[in-house]
């Protein structure tokens, strides 16, 4: 059984070749719950990102021709625990890597992105018996950065930038009722180095299915990135997810997941992309 | 089955406006540029000059272009240039700036415009070390 657990994750190692992220895309923020019954958790995901083009400040998009390559791959691990009833805790760090080939020239770039930390308290649990009431988290997140953003990259075509690429302290506020799940997750990033502070936000709603051991469903999350005063505009896009999740064993679930921010939305100043994830998550059940 | 539609209604009410996939531009939405530009001047330093692409703006190569001043420039002026996208907050790789010995003829080399949309071209004189005068254009990709 372990053997089969090891090739899994091997596969998911290998899979794809290994190009480049774009610049500018609001990408989401990650809650980083415990939302079964389980006292801890770890996940190792493996995404495959494409990115497609970008959108102007009107919202009409441009998509790339078939002779620029603009690929990523990341590797992120992700472990949670409950510290109490009510208290959890998750931390979670990413490897990415890329290479691109636009205007003539093919560049590489791999490393860590960023490390991620969160505190989240279940305010209202299941217990309550109401039709209306929803199961509600609220948290606090912190983002730490080991690649570029776009105001310290020192790479030709902006390829050092990974992952957010800012210190940032953000909140979480999730609600779930009857297999519904909203998430707000705000998140604050200080003036550092040449970039003002500024806010970003994420806005998101799922819904799943069960079928025996399967778990199906879909998503939408808005995601928004004010101005930074006289350094650029405000980007926005809208990311459509499909998920589905196979319960090997009551300690195991594999997962796989399509992301895409072309399809629904007005979209401005931002890159658009389709990834492909591949997720093993190994939990404890209490 | 009603809350499903409903739910759904709800994200397609919340993300109003035209997809990416629908709403492509057809060429470029904005001015088109072309390989024989018009007259511009830097307004200080009084010096006219006329901007020709050598190679266009494009995603697949490296672009280049020559600025022909009508008159020399003073040989205590140096020209310093670059790309920036404003909308998005990011620049470009360094352009490579060579003036000819005609002091008249000034060539911008690798500009990398690595993504469509907005980029705005930036050229200033500097003397003893101080910017004297500027000049932009906006370049939509």
């Amino acid at each position: 059984m372990g053997k089969r657990y090891l090739s899994i994750i091997l596969f998911f190692s290998l899979v794809g070749k290994i190009y480049a992220s774009s610049c500018c895309g609001a990408s989401g923020s990650s809650s980083q719950l415990i939302i079964g019954d389980n006292s801890f958790e770890a996940t190792l995901t493996s995404t495959l990102k494409n990115n497609v083009g970008e959108t102007y400040d009107d919202g009409q998009s441009k998509f790339n021709n078939k002779s620029v390559k603009d690929y990523s791959y990341l590797q992120k691990l992700e472990f949670k625990k409950m510290l109490s009833e009510k208290f959890q805790s998750g931390i979670g760090i990413g490897f990415e890597s890329k290479k691109m080939q636009k205007t003539g020239k093919s560049e590489s770039d791999q490393g860590l992105t960023d490390l991620s930390a969160s505190f989240n308290y279940e305010l209202i649990s299941d217990n309550i018996y109401s039709s209306y009431i929803p199961r509600t988290f609220l948290g606090l997140r912190l983002n730490y950065p080991f690649g570029k953003n776009l105001y310290n990259a020192k790479k030709d075509l902006n390829i050092d930038v990974r992952g957010n690429g800012y210190r940032q302290i953000g909140t979480t506020l999730v609600l779930l009722k009857d297999r519904y799940q909203i998430n707000f997750l705000p998140t604050y990033t200080p003036k550092q180095g040449n970039t003002p502070n500024f806010m970003s936000y994420s806005l998101g709603g799922q819904k799943s299915f069960n079928h025996n051991d399967w778990d199906f469903g879909f998503g939408l999350k808005w995601n928004y990135i004010e101005n930074k005063k006289e350094l650029s505009r405000s980007i926005q896009n809208f990311e459509n997810s499909f998920f589905i999740n196979y319960t090997l064993n009551p300690n195991t679930i594999l997962g796989i997941a399509y992301n895409d921010n072309t399809l629904i939305g007005k979209s401005r100043n931002s890159n658009l992309a389709r990834d492909l994830s591949f997720n093993l998550t190994w939990q404890n059940p209490l | 089955m009603k809350t499903i539609i409903l739910f759904i209604g709800i994200f397609l009410l919340a993300s109003c406006g035209k997809s990416p996939l629908l709403n492509k531009a057809k060429d470029s939405p904005f001015s088109v540029v072309t390989s024989q530009e018009k007259k511009y001047e830097f307004p200080k330093a009084q010096l006219k000059f006329q901007m020709t692409w050598i190679t266009p703006p494009n995603i697949e190569e490296l672009s280049s272009l020559n600025l022909e001043f009508e008159d020399a420039i003073a040989s205590e002026i140096a020209i310093e240039s670059y790309i920036e996208m404003r909308d998005h907050g990011h620049g470009s790789s360094p352009i490579v700036i060579t003036i000819l010995k005609d002091q008249k003829t000034v060539e911008l080399k690798e500009l990398s415009f690595f993504m469509t949309g907005r980029w705005t071209l930036v050229i200033n004189l500097i003397k003893n070390g101080k910017q004297i005068d500027t000049w932009e254009k906006d370049i939509y990709l």
